[in-house]
Order: C-alpha cells, then sequence, then structure tokens
C-alpha cells in the first residue's frame, strides 16, 4: 500500500478537487482505491458524488467511540471513501487533542487497514500547517504539494518544510504539484518558469491546467474524465494518475525484493 | 553467319520470297504459314514456333484463319477474358506459387544479421576503411584481368551476365557495407567490359561523319563513365559520424558567433531565422548574434535593434555573400564562426551537437550540417511528390557529404556550418575568387592540412527555391562556380590534399560538366533517324547485351547505396531539366573563370498562379520537337526505307522513346503549379492546449504549422465560429507558451488558427516552439519509401505522360479554342 498525502499550505489551490479526480481515474483503470478524507471541512464527498449530506465519518466515529472501520463508502468510478463525518465544536478540540498526544495515531489507524501490496491510498488533508497536516506527513510515502502558480510559492515551500524535520527521515517522498497552470496569464506563466527553475527536480512535470471543464464537471456531478474526457485538464490529471499509479507498483516491487 | 545470309536463310525456310519486306515476314509467321520448306533441325524449329502459334492463338481467343486485325484486336484492343486461358495462366499461377515458396523461404534469412556477419568476419584483421580498399582493389584487379578484357561470343556474353545479375540480385537483398561493395564491384564489371569492348570492337567507321559522331558519342559515354567510377569511391562507405559530447563545464565552452548574411530577402523570412538562432542552447554571453545586412535597410535595422542582435552594414556589396562575410570577420571575434543563411531556421541543438567536434579534435576547422528544406522545391511542387519521393539535395546532403567524410572532403556548403576563425583567415577569409565561396574556402582549409567534419543530421531547415527559373539560376551559378575552381585551383594540382580529397573535390565539380553529354544523349539516335548514320559499329543484339548490364548494375548499386536518398531515375530528371542551360555558363567557365557575374536566388516568392513556363522550357520544347520527328522517321526506317535493319532500327526507336519520355517528365516539371500559400507549412504532430474564451482548456494535437498559424486536430465536441478569438499553448521543453489567435477555418476535427498582432517576444517563442525543435527535422526521410530501380522508372515514366498531356493541354489553351471543363 503506498499512502498518498494530498496536502496544501494555501487555500483555494484544488486539493480536494485534485484527490477526488485522482481517485476517480485510478478507480475506473480498474486500480484498488481507497480516498481518506484528513479534513474537517468534509468537501472530499461531494467531490465523490456522495453529496453535502453525510454527517457520520470516520473520524466522528472514533470520536464517539464507535467502529470507525465500517464507515466507508463505494462510488461508481469504483472508488472507496471513508468520509471525516462532522465533528461539533468540542469534539473536534477534543479529537485534535488526541492527535496532539499521539504524533502517530494517524499511521497506526492507516497501517491497520487491509490493503494489497499496490493498492493506493489518497489523503485528502486538511490546509496546514496543522496538527492533520502532521499527521499526514509522519503516515505518508508521497507528499503532494498541491500549489498555484503564484508569487508566493516561496513561502509556502518554507511553510512545508518547517513542517517536515519531525517526519523526515524515513524515506517520505516531497513532490510539489502545480494546479492551475495557466499559460494564458503572463504572471502565472511567469510564476511557473521561476518554480521550474527554483524548484527543479521537485515540481513534477505533471501539472495540472486551468480549465473551466473542472467546476463544470462538478456541476454536473460527474469525474472530470467523464465529463470532459478530452479536456486538458482531464489529460493532466490522466498523466498524473499514470505517474501516480506507476510509483506505487515500483514501491512494490522494490519492498518485494 | 552474316546477317543478310541468316535473312536469306529463314526467309527460304518460311517461304518469305522478299526478305527485305517486314509485311511479308509477319504474314508468313503470324497469320498465313506455309509449310517448312526446308530440312532437318530448322524444319523442327519452325514446327515447333506453328505449334506456339497455335497455342498463342487458342490462348488469346482467336480462330483460324488468323487475319492481322484479329491479332490486332487480341494483343492490343480487347484481350480476352482472364480465367479463359488454357495453358499460360495456370502455368503463371504455378509460378506464383513456386516463386511465393522461394520468396518466404528467403525471408526466413536475416539479412541485417548475415550482411552484418559477411561484414564483420575480418574485422580483426584489418581496420575497417583499409579492410575496404583492399578488397575493392584485389576485385578490380582480379575483374580486369578475367572479366574485362575476354572476348566472348554473344551466348557466352549472355550466361556471363545473367551469372553476374544473379548474384547482384542476391546481394543487394543483404543489408550493410559489404554488399554494397560486392554490388560495386559487379558494376565495375560490367561497366568496364563495356567500356573495353566499346573501345576495341565498335570504333570502325565507314565515313567521317560516322566517325565524328561517333566519337562524340564515345566521348560523352567516356564522361558518364568517369563519373560512375569517381562518385563510387564518393558514397562507398558513408562515414555516419556520431556527435562528439561537450565537456560538462559550461565555463570551457567557447565563444561563437552567428553571421546571418541576407541581401532582398524579406524581413518576415529572417525574423524566424534571428529567433531560433537566439534560442539556441548555449551559454547567452558566449552567443553573438550578428544580421549582416548587405541591403542595408532600415527596417533591418530597427529589427535587429528590438530582438537584440547585433547588426553589421557595409559601404559596398563587392564580392557578394563571401565579402558580407569577410566584413564582418573583421567587426566580431570569437573564435567561431556558424553562419546561416537567413531563410535556415536552426534548431536549439544545434551548436551543442556540432561544436563538440572542434574540442575534441584541435585540427577541425570546419563543421558542416545538411541543408534540409521544408517547402517543396519546384519539382517536388509542380510534380506534387514532396515527402515522397526524395529530392535532388537530399542525394547531396544525406549521401555524398557523409560519403566525402570518409575521406576528410566534406566540404563547406554556404549555410549551417561553423567555421574556426583562426584558419579561415590564414587563408585569408571566405574565398572570393570564384562564385561558389563556400567551396572554394574548405578546398583551401583542406590543401592546409584542416580537417572537416559532417555531421549528418539536420540542425537546420530553410525554403527551398520559389520557381523553375530561380532553381535554374542558382544551379548554373553552383556549376559555373565550381568549374572555375576546376580551373583556377584543381584539386589535382597544387599541394596538400589526399589522393581520395582530390578525388572527391574533382567528382563535385566534374558533375557539372555533364550538360553537353546529357545532350548527346538526348540527340544520338537521331543522327541515325535522320541521317541514317552508323555512329556504333555493332549488331544491336550485342551492344544490348553489353550496355544492358552496364545500365542495370549501375543502376542496382546506386539504387542500393542511395537508399531512402534517391529514387533511380529521378536523377535524370533532374540533371536534364538542368543540362542545356548549365552547358553554357560552364563551357564559358572552362574557357574563361572570369566570365559571369554573380547572382543571388531569389527566394520567398509566390507563384500566385499556374502557369506554364514557355520560356524556361523552350530548349526541351525544341528537343521534344526533334526526338518526335526522329520517332515518326524511326517507323518510316522501319517499315520501309531500313527493313533491312530492324534490330538497328528498333534499337534506335528504344533509345528515342527513352529520351522522350526524361523529356516528358522534364516538361512536367516547367508546369508551374499554383502555390496557396505565402508561408510554408510544415507537419508537426505534437501536444497543445486550446484555450476558449470560456475558459475550457483543450488537449489537442498539431497538425501543421507555419510562420502566420497552426492547424490542429480538436474533439469532435468543438464547434467555431469564424474569427473566434482563441489561444494556444505550445511547450518548449519544460516551459509553456501561449499564442492569441483567431479562428482561421473549421472543418471537422480539423481547426486552423491565424496568428494576428503577435508581439516580437511571442514571434521569437513560436519560432522557437516549432521551427527550432531538436527534433524537427530529424524524422523527416521516414515517409520516402525506399528506393526499387524500376519503381522509380514507372515512377518517371507516370510523370513523362502527365507533361505530355499537360503540354497538349497548354498548346490546345493556346490556340484559343475554349473547351468545358
Amino acid at each position: 500500500m503506498t499512502i498518498v498525502a494530498i496536502v496544501s499550505v494555501s487555500g483555494g489551490v484544488g486539493k480536494t478537487t485534485l484527490a477526488a479526480n485522482l481517485a476517480s481515474i485510478a478507480g475506473k483503470r480498474g486500480a484498488n482505491v481507497l480516498a481518506v478524507e484528513w479534513d474537517p471541512a468534509n468537501r472530499l464527498g461531494f467531490h465523490l458524488g456522495v453529496g453535502d449530506s453525510i454527517d457520520d465519518g470516520w473520524a466522528s466515529a472514533f470520536v464517539h467511540g464507535q467502529p470507525w472501520q465500517q464507515r466507508a463508502f463505494r462510488n461508481s468510478d469504483a472508488v472507496t471513501f471513508m468520509p471525516f463525518g462532522r465533528l461539533n465544536s468540542s469534539d473536534r478540540t477534543r479529537f485534535e487533542q488526541v492527535l496532539v498526544d499521539e504524533p502517530h495515531w494517524l499511521a497506526q489507524r492507516l497501517q491497520s487497514i487491509d490493503m494489497q501490496p499496490d493498492d493506493l491510498l489518497l489523503l485528502d488533508v486538511e490546509r496546514g500547517p496543522s496538527v492533520y497536516m502532521s499527521q499526514a506527513l509522519a503516515a505518508a510515502d508521497l507528499v503532494l504539494v498541491v500549489m498555484t502558480p503564484s508569487p508566493w510559492f516561496k513561502l509556502e515551500v518554507q511553510t512545508l518544510k518547517d513542517e517536515l524535520p519531525e517526519a523526515a527521515g524515513k524515506g517520505l517522498t516531497v513532490r510539489y504539484l502545480l494546479n492551475f497552470a495557466d499559460p494564458t496569464r503572463r504572471s502565472a506563466a511567469d510564476n511557473t518558469s521561476t518554480m521550474l527553475e527554483l524548484l527543479d527536480q521537485e515540481l513534477l512535470r505533471y501539472m495540472v491546467h486551468r480549465d473551466e471543464s473542472v467546476p463544470d464537471a462538478l456541476s454536473a456531478n460527474l469525474s472530470i474524465i467523464e465529463f470532459s474526457p478530452d479536456s486538458q485538464a482531464s489529460h493532466d490529471l490522466q498523466g498524473l494518475a499514470s505517474w501516480l499509479q506507476g510509483l506505487a507498483h515500483t514501491r512494490w516491487v522494490q519492498e518485494r525484493s | 553467319m552474316k546477317r543478310s545470309q541468316m535473312l536469306q536463310h529463314w526467309g527460304k525456310a518460311l517461304a518469305v520470297e522478299d526478305t527485305a519486306n517486314l509485311r511479308l515476314w509477319l504474314l508468313r509467321l503470324l497469320i498465313l504459314p506455309a509449310p517448312a520448306q526446308t530440312d532437318s533441325f530448322d524444319r523442327g524449329l519452325i514446327r515447333l514456333w506453328l505449334w506456339m502459334r497455335i497455342l498463342l492463338m487458342n490462348e488469346l481467343g482467336m480462330s483460324e484463319p488468323a487475319s492481322p486485325w484479329q491479332w490486332l484486336l487480341r494483343l492490343l484492343i480487347k484481350p480476352r477474358q482472364p480465367g479463359q486461358s488454357l495453358i499460360i495462366e495456370p502455368m503463371l499461377r504455378q509460378l506464383a506459387r513456386i516463386r511465393l515458396y522461394i520468396r518466404s523461404k528467403l525471408l526466413e534469412i536475416d539479412k541485417d544479421e548475415l550482411g552484418y556477419n559477411l561484414e564483420t568476419s575480418g574485422d580483426h584483421v584489418l581496420q575497417l576503411k583499409h579492410r575496404y580498399l583492399l578488397m575493392l582493389g584485389g576485385l578490380v584487379v582480379m575483374f580486369v584481368v578475367l572479366g574485362v578484357s575476354t572476348p566472348m561470343d554473344n551466348g557466352q556474353q549472355a550466361l556471363f551476365l545473367l551469372v553476374l545479375w544473379l548474384a547482384a540480385i542476391g546481394f543487394s537483398r543483404l543489408n550493410g557495407y559489404l554488399p554494397i561493395t560486392v554490388l560495386v564491384a559487379l558494376s565495375l564489371l560490367a561497366t568496364l567490359r563495356y567500356a573495353y569492348w566499346r573501345i576495341n570492337d565498335t570504333m570502325l567507321f565507314d565515313s567521317t561523319a560516322n566517325m565524328i559522331f561517333g566519337y562524340g558519342l564515345l566521348a560523352a559515354e567516356a564522361y558518364t563513365w568517369l563519373i560512375l567510377v569517381l562518385s563510387y569511391i564518393q558514397t562507398i562507405m558513408p562515414l555516419r559520424r556520431q556527435m562528439a559530447p561537450l565537456p560538462d563545464d559550461k565555463a570551457s565552452w567557447p565563444a561563437v558567433d552567428i553571421y546571418i548574411p541576407t541581401y532582398n530577402e524579406p524581413l518576415k523570412v529572417v525574423r524566424t531565422t534571428v529567433f531560433a538562432a537566439q534560442g539556441m542552447d548555449w551559454p547567452k554571453d558566449k552567443l553573438n548574434i550578428y544580421l549582416l545586412d548587405d541591403g542595408r535597410r532600415e527596417e533591418f535595422r530597427q529589427f535587429a535593434e528590438q530582438a537584440g542582435v547585433g547588426y553589421i552594414i557595409r559601404p559596398d556589396n563587392s564580392h557578394a555573400k563571401a565579402g558580407n562575410l569577410n566584413h564582418a570577420l573583421t567587426l566580431t571575434n570569437s573564435e567561431y564562426i556558424a553562419i546561416f543563411d537567413c531563410d535556415h531556421v536552426p534548431t536549439r541543438a544545434f551548436l551543442q551537437s556540432t561544436m563538440g567536434w572542434f574540442l575534441r579534435n584541435p585540427n577541425c576547422a570546419l563543421v558542416q550540417t545538411p541543408h534540409h528544406f521544408f517547402s517543396p522545391d519546384p519539382f517536388e511542387r509542380n510534380l506534387d511528390n514532396f515527402g515522397e519521393v526524395p529530392n535532388e539535395n537530399y542525394l547531396f546532403h544525406r549521401l555524398v557529404q557523409d560519403g566525402n567524410d570518409l575521406w576528410n572532403a566534406a566540404f563547406f556548403c554556404g549555410s549551417c556550418a561553423v567555421l574556426k576563425r583562426g584558419p579561415l583567415l590564414e587563408v585569408g577569409g571566405v574565398a572570393v575568387e570564384t562564385v561558389t565561396e563556400d567551396a572554394h574556402t574548405a578546398l583551401k582549409l583542406h590543401r592546409l592540412g584542416y580537417e572537416s567534419v559532417y555531421i549528418n543530421i539536420p540542425l537546420a531547415a530553410g525554403l527551398a527555391t520559389e520557381n523553375l527559373s530561380g532553381h535554374i539560376g542558382q544551379r548554373i551559378r553552383w556549376a559555373r562556380g565550381m568549374v572555375q575552381i576546376f580551373r583556377t585551383d584543381n584539386p589535382w594540382l597544387g599541394k596538400g590534399l589526399s589522393f581520395f580529397q582530390r578525388v572527391c573535390y574533382s567528382t563535385a565539380m566534374l558533375h557539372f560538366l555533364m550538360g553537353i553529354p546529357r545532350l548527346v544523349f538526348l540527340t544520338a539516335p537521331l543522327a541515325y533517324m535522320y541521317f541514317e548514320l552508323h555512329i556504333i559499329h555493332a549488331r544491336a543484339d550485342t551492344l544490348a547485351l553489353y550496355v544492358l548490364p552496364y545500365l542495370a548494375h549501375a543502376s542496382i548499386a546506386k539504387s542500393k547505396m542511395q537508399g531512402p536518398f534517391r529514387h533511380s531515375f529521378w536523377a535524370d530528371v533532374y540533371d536534364t531539366a538542368l543540362a542545356w542551360y548549365i552547358t553554357p555558363p560552364t563551357t564559358l567557365a572552362l574557357i574563361n573563370p572570369k566570365f559571369g557575374k554573380f547572382n543571388v536566388t531569389p527566394k520567398g516568392g509566390l507563384v500566385e498562379q499556374a502557369f506554364f513556363d514557355w520560356s524556361i522550357s523552350l530548349p526541351y520544347l525544341l528537343l521534344v520537337g526533334v526526338n518526335l520527328v526522329g520517332l515518326a522517321l524511326g517507323f518510316v526506317r522501319l517499315f520501309w526505307l531500313n527493313a533491312f535493319e530492324i534490330d538497328v532500327v528498333l534499337l534506335n526507336i528504344f533509345w528515342t522513346v527513352l529520351n522522350l519520355t526524361i523529356l516528358g517528365a522534364t516538361l512536367r516539371v516547367a508546369d508551374e503549379a499554383r502555390q496557396v500559400r505565402a508561408a510554408h507549412r510544415v507537419p508537426m504532430k505534437l501536444s497543445a492546449i486550446l484555450h476558449l474564451a470560456n475558459g475550457q482548456a483543450w488537449h489537442c494535437e498539431t497538425v501543421d504549422y507555419s510562420t502566420g498559424g497552426i492547424a490542429l486536430k480538436i474533439p469532435d465536441a468543438l464547434a467555431f465560429s469564424q474569427g473566434e478569438r482563441v489561444s494556444i499553448t505550445l511547450s518548449r521543453g519544460d516551459l509553456e507558451f501561449n499564442f492569441p489567435a483567431e479562428v482561421a477555418d473549421h472543418r471537422g476535427q480539423m481547426i486552423g488558427l491565424s496568428f494576428k498582432g503577435l508581439t516580437l517576444e511571442e514571434e521569437r517563442h513560436f519560432a522557437q516552439c516549432t521551427f527550432a525543435r531538436p527534433e524537427a527535422w530529424t524524422q523527416w526521410h521516414k515517409n520516402h519509401e525506399l528506393d526499387h530501380p524500376l519503381k522509380g522508372f514507372l515512377e518517371v515514366v507516370a510523370v513523362a505522360l502527365q507533361g505530355y498531356t499537360h503540354l497538349f493541354r497548354r498548346l490546345w489553351l493556346l490556340t484559343g479554342i475554349t473547351v468545358r471543363g
């Protein structure tokens, strides 16, 4: 099992949309994908077609002392999905206290899930820096840091790096993923070329372009590849998903030998 | 037995009373045979023929008594339906099955491996180059002693040829250098045997006129033998040199000046070249680009300033391009100078692919790369075979230069090359004595012992000449220049060159003297047709037995060597089209190298309306005219005047028809097709993003591009209106660039976008995303089919037929009668 944490340090970068679409693509291709929501905002379900009516999730189940393992859905794209669940303010404070006390709480829970070696576990992580992000960094094999071509990307990188030291040292791979790449806008294009230069190999070459088809797909309650298979966003996400699956497979092969 | 005796003998046997009467022969053979009039062996033969005649008539569905009309009808007009044949068709089917079986067995042989094994069998003994020389030498000596001078009668000669021919066919199916060497050896044998016989046995003349024409023809033939042998040496083993890697430390890379000389070319052509040059992968502080404007145009100066490149002018235009380059040499100071004609767009990989050799070999003074053209030359445009049949340029740049490189004789071609300043100054800069300054400069460098390198990868591409007159004008200049060098600085004289360098240079120069020999071959049979001159003293069948193998082996060997770079017989079309025009300048240059003046090739023009170039094709129309009359005379001779020497007449008719074929193809080229676009479209399959005004982005594939626009293959669902504003993103390495455009046309899955008002920077990026991609031209010849001599011939025949139909249509139009459709 390869655990991929999809994180961001700024809001509105399209992290949850990316996570949902990646899960759908891999699921449609027949891969065994588990999308785990690790964000009290509870938006991933919306993207995966479960709608906005979910109250119970695996975190809320845990807080309420119920078996958290049973809070999973499966959608028509063959994605298994574990929503976070709604927590009121005091429950959330209690839960977060647990997370502060047990830095490997998430890692232990995820490791206990029975999955095959080349299966994918996608973690939609609350925007950092936060206790959720720290937990995710400690649990993940691969961290995808979603960014936009913005002038403050260096700040974002610094913020993330500050979070990393605790988790580093166990072979964690960090890759920056550019979303909303937009060659039509001069500033975005300039920022992109600066990022390419400064981040070099840490910046994934699979960037996802700004494409109005993505929000349109969400309105139609479909994944982007179903809604608009020829769109640039579909093309980009397909490439990204292939890269992820390839990586998971390589890891499995390496582990075995 | 003499021919007349033979005719008498068989005439008697077949009851042909008048042996000079062709009609009677046909009557007795085909229509109304008389019973055999003779005895013994001949009687058997005649019976055999009679039996075959019946068989043939059955096959053709004729009935006794046969009439001439039946023969004509069945043979030419309305053949019998297939499937009714009793013997021939089943027999052919059996043969086809056997052939298929043999072919399937042959396919099981791994040709690459067998060729390779043959080739490497002696690897440990000798170095590659020496081994081939030794082998070739040995074979030639053997052939000369055994094969060339041994007299044989017709039957023996035929058998000998059959063996050689089968060997050639066998070897032509293997891959590698060795089979080529064997084919060349076989061809040399056939050539030498023919030449030996031709000189010894056929030069007996009974009149002065015969003698004059006879020696003229022999001289022309001797020229082709010489060129054949020289070109074999030149291209026996193309070097296929690899690139030399540069050191990792970019600080050690040398500084390079890029010269882009221009005189009267339009700015829009030059812009792309400058932009592409700016995108070359080389440290920016070591890359100095200069526009050398001999036109001294304000527009160009402003552009150079905006684009941020140097701009150099001089007070006069002395020595044209060579003078322009030499003037710039005094003003810049980098150690290396890369030169691009203003319409040759370099790819970004150009310097990194070429400069390594200078660092590896300090004695290297020149690195040349092929000239590649992304627009069709007039031949390709008018024949509409662009991208299918390799053009004339291909053979030289992809094969001949690579062959020269083996002998350290690859020469400078004026563009797409890098020169080293020191050696260049040592020979006094770019040569100005002749009009082909490039080759002459290289010759001087070689004389001083410097080396040249040829990288056989297209790393730049440009526009071919636009129309036939421009094309011919350019070739006239090359021809004149090369002959000038031959006269003033002959590669066989003077110091400093190796034997093979002398061979290579002189081959390049002598090639341009092909004008007169070509014209001789185009008119030689007419000497017989018009004046009944026997300029070759030989029986037609013997002549055929000598000359056909010479031609066939040369064709097989060349076809194998030239592979994808030339289709057989097209060279004859290209050369014939030039022959008339280069004859006067080359002849004059031979007499006095100073005659004539420099002219620049027009580029970027446009043939706006289809037209027939009467003035340029006039000499060829005359040649067609005299050959057609000759052909008519030939038939008169065949049936009436010279019915006693049918074989001679038939041979000359055959020759005339061949000439008319080549001339027809040449005429076809003169029928200038209209050019649709001002900017040439280059096919290219690349990922692109199409951005719509509503924010949607679509993944597309490009189809082709030009400086003014791009065509895309788009998803079905999209709809566009004419003039809609969109934009397109292309990538260059990791970087992406966006170009605003509007929809020019939309048909099904294809959309054409045109750029309007790109900024200078956008224009630069566009050039760098398209023309300057490193792999832009490397796959170009993959669409060319491999040569097959017979196929090449049929292509030429088809084009020739078109040539005549077009000519007659044009003539018809000239009469002023309008016809529908």
